[in-house]
């Protein structure tokens, strides 16, 4: 039976702020249908784009460089792959690393023998090296030691490598950072945000990483032949499926989702939107039910294959794998005759299930029904500068009803208790890197980055003590600029409510890893797989296909 | 190939050997650096995003913002919250001495289309401003914003900014001044010619110098700090 209420409540609703914006569910996130590599492959398959290797110049020990061409209906997009023969002790995943198995760029058209020339005398060097707004991206990988050369000694003498060995590890190389963005030189966003193709977010970087996938393959083949020889034998088209590209990561990607709060709204409201719309739907077609089921049961099968040795994911993962039995079960009896079938499934969900399951079953929910939600990618992208100008004709009055209404979160914290501030967050000299430092024992607290949202809003809050409500926040910022930073912020909170982290992001039980996991289920990345508090690895485009047979393979 | 080792404790190209000349940057990378260098010279992160912008919005018209912000972080960032009165009346100086122009620029941008805003019929003088060329992405901010072009004028000398837009005249006087006693008020003429957006190109010495006020905002790497970022094991596997 329909439950009229609860049915007039659902037409409209989407989970506010207050629940989604948490660190333990930010850090609970499954790629779904709108993940920034989904919606590539989509483009990719749909617009007929036609994929092609016009270069591979490398030698017996696999140095040398090569480019993978995408031509799609208005433009070209090369990716330039540059091998190294990398001796074992230079090989390091972190941002201070000088050297690496393959270094790569993302070049805009068909580059010249000049222009790969010219790329060759930079992109080996990655961060000291420059690059032009020719380029979309640049980017590095490593092989992974333990399956790479594995793989390359069984397909030389003819044999396929140990399954188990390849899913135990899932991918051949992985990249340790993909700058784009007007990063060393490269084309500024907003030069390319009006096109098409490129204009959800991250779609250059996943192109790059896509095509990056195709010449993990093609290297182990090339190594293998070269030694090999006669006896050699290509990879499984099974086997090459099920590996994607890793991707290994450390603090570098936290601070992004508090740097652009705009984008980081526009994410979450729209995937939000996407659940709403499917809890709205009346029905439950056949088709849509098969979809749900099949989905559900691929989500079991990954699960299955997810490792990760780190104590807070080994029970997150125990969680979702429990999660998972219990849909697959309730799924026996969906749909059920309530009025609003998807939703009774969902609040079915949030009563029963951990935060894992229930970002888990939104995934679910979602698959069958592009439709209805594969649209919505076209507003995930932001124009940040549209945030930048503050309205100093906003009242004092106004400023303070803006902080109650958006970070009540933050304001209820006291910060005068150590734990509450046990952290900041600073930039390295080593490559910029940022770091997370302790408060009470390291060095540079007073080099702190503004990442501490919430003591910020509410320092804000304290100092606009002795103002009256019909002041002008222009005359507020002429005698306080120390706290422009924040009211700009407060601002955008106020027209986006999803903008905001709504966690102390400087106290000591913050995880940054849930940050990370965040903005990586975004890009699409499956076996979140931490290393420590601050560093995760995870894999890309895992059961995609790959460019050069685009017909094989689905994504999940 | 090889790849050479880099030195590790750099941010990114070394551009104290890369001789004279002047390098193509993204504008993303100006903002990052102005904005960088003004905060490890001293402004607040709010206002040093202002200037980043400012500099980048400069740059991508050819004008060098950039140089003209380092010059004035050379000089010493003015804290000038107590030099300028905003009231009714109009816009008054309450003690002597510069005033910083990415402040005056964002109370320039804050007040308008406020009742108090400087830009009307009459002038309003502001006083003695370092470093006024970077006055103008305000002003052209504040034009697109209230529809009202602007003139800024200073002595011998004017420029006319339009909705996000600046006219080329006067502009390389405007660059060399390191400061000036400077006036605005409100343009009737709309069609005003604009400066057409090119790439950034920046001496090096100029991004080397800004360079070294970024890096201030860093904190030196040590053993713990660089242990406490990475995985907690090996990551060569």
């Amino acid at each position: 039976m329909g439950n009229p209420d609860l049915a007039q409540a659902t037409v409209v609703l989407r989970r506010p702020p207050s629940v989604v914006m948490r660190l333990a569910r930010m850090g609970s996130a499954h790629p779904m249908r709108l993940s920034f590599l989904r919606v590539l492959l989509r483009r990719m398959q749909s617009g007929a784009w036609t994929f092609d290797r016009p270069v591979w110049d490398v030698d017996n020990k696999g140095v040398g460089r090569a480019v993978y061409r995408a031509v799609g209906p208005d433009r070209t997009y090369c990716l330039v792959a540059f091998s190294h023969d990398l001796p074992d002790d230079m090989r390091s995943d972190r941002v201070i690393a000088t050297a690496w198995d393959a270094t790569f760029a993302l070049f805009d058209g068909d580059p010249t023998v000049e222009d790969l020339d010219r790329l060759e005398q930079n992109v080996p060097y990655q961060e000291a090296g420059r690059i032009s707004g020719r380029e979309l991206s640049l980017s590095r990988a490593n092989r992974s030691v333990r399956l790479f050369s594995h793989v390359v000694d069984r397909l030389a003498k003819g044999q396929q490598p140990d399954a188990e060995e390849m899913a135990g590890v899932g991918y051949l190389m992985r990249t340790t950072a993909v700058y784009g963005s007007g990063k060393f030189g490269a084309a500024d966003r907003r030069e390319i945000a009006g096109r098409e193709e490129l204009a959800a977010p991250f779609q250059a970087e996943m192109l790059s990483v896509w095509l990056t996938r195709q010449f993990t393959v093609d290297i182990v083949e090339h190594l293998a032949a070269a030694k090999g020889g006669a006896a050699a034998v290509r990879l499984d088209v099974g086997l090459k499926r099920g590996l994607g590209v890793g991707n290994s990561t450390g603090l570098g990607m936290a601070p992004f989702l508090v740097r652009h709060p705009i984008l980081l709204n526009n994410w979450m409201m729209t995937r939000e939107e996407a659940l709403a719309r499917v809890r709205s739907l009346t029905t439950a077609t056949e088709a849509q039910v098969a979809a749900l089921k099949e989905a559900a049961q691929a989500a079991i099968v990954n699960a299955a294959d997810w490792r990760s040795e780190h104590p807070i994911q080994v029970s997150k993962l125990a969680d979702l794998r429990g999660d998972l039995e219990r849909i697959a079960a309730k799924l026996d009896d969906f749909p059920s005759s309530d009025t609003y079938p998807w939703n009774a499934l969902w609040i079915w969900g949030e009563e029963t299930l951990s935060e894992e399951g229930q970002e888990a079953l939104l995934a679910l929910v979602l698959e069958p029904h592009g439709d209805l939600v594969d649209g919505l990618s076209d507003c995930m992208s932001a124009d940040e500068s549209a945030g930048f100008t503050i309205d100093g004709s906003m009242t004092i009055g106004g400023l303070r009803s803006v902080l109650r209404d958006r970070y009540d979160w933050a304001l209820k914290i006291d910060y005068s208790v150590p734990e509450e501030q046990a952290r900041f967050w600073y930039v390295s000299e080593e490559k910029l890197e940022p770091r997370l430092g302790d408060r009470a024992t390291d060095d540079g607290a007073s080099l702190e980055q503004p990442l501490c949202t919430g003591r910020l809003a509410w320092e804000l809050e304290q100092s606009l003590n002795g103002w009256s409500d019909g002041d002008l926040v222009a005359a507020f910022l002429l005698r306080h600029p120390e706290h422009r930073f924040m009211v700009r912020r407060a601002q955008i909170a106020d027209r986006f409510p999803y903008a905001e982290v709504q966690d102390n992001l400087i106290s000591d039980r913050m995880l940054p890893i849930d940050l990370m996991r965040c903005k990586l289920a975004f890009f699409g990345a499956t076996h979140f797989d931490p290393r420590s508090d601050k560093w995760v690895r995870i894999s890309l485009f895992q059961g995609a296909p790959y460019p050069l047979d685009l017909s094989e393979g689905v994504v999940r | 190939m090889t790849a050479e080792p880099n030195d590790p404790t750099r941010a990114g190209t070394d551009w104290t050997d890369s001789g004279e000349g002047k390098v193509t940057l993204s504008r993303n990378e100006v903002e990052t650096l102005c904005s960088k260098a003004a905060r490890g010279a001293g402004m607040s992160w709010g206002l040093a995003e202002e200037a980043g912008v400012a500099a980048g919005w400069l740059a991508a018209r050819g004008i060098d913002g950039p140089a003209a912000l380092l010059t004035y972080l050379q000089t010493g960032v003015v804290d000038c919250r107590d030099r300028l009165v905003i009231m009714s009346d109009g816009w008054s100086r309450l003690e002597a001495g510069l005033l910083c122009p990415i402040a005056l620029g964002a109370a320039i941008s804050d007040f308008a289309g406020t009742d108090l805003g400087p830009i009307g019929p009459s002038r309003v003088s502001l006083g003695s401003t370092a470093a006024p060329i970077l006055l103008l992405p305000f002003l052209a901010g504040a034009a697109r914003r209230t529809g009202q072009s602007v003139c800024l004028d200073w002595e011998g000398g004017t420029a006319k900014v339009g909705p996000g837009e600046v006219a080329p005249d006067g502009v390389s006087e405007l660059l060399g001044m390191q400061h000036a006693e400077i006036g605005v008020q409100a343009l009737s003429d709309t069609n005003i010619a604009h400066l057409p957006q090119t790439v950034c190109r920046l001496d090096r010495r100029v991004i080397e110098a800004l360079n070294g006020f970024a890096m201030k905002t860093t904190v030196p790497p040590s053993e713990k700090s660089r242990a406490d970022a990475g995985a907690g094991e090996s990551d060569n596997d």
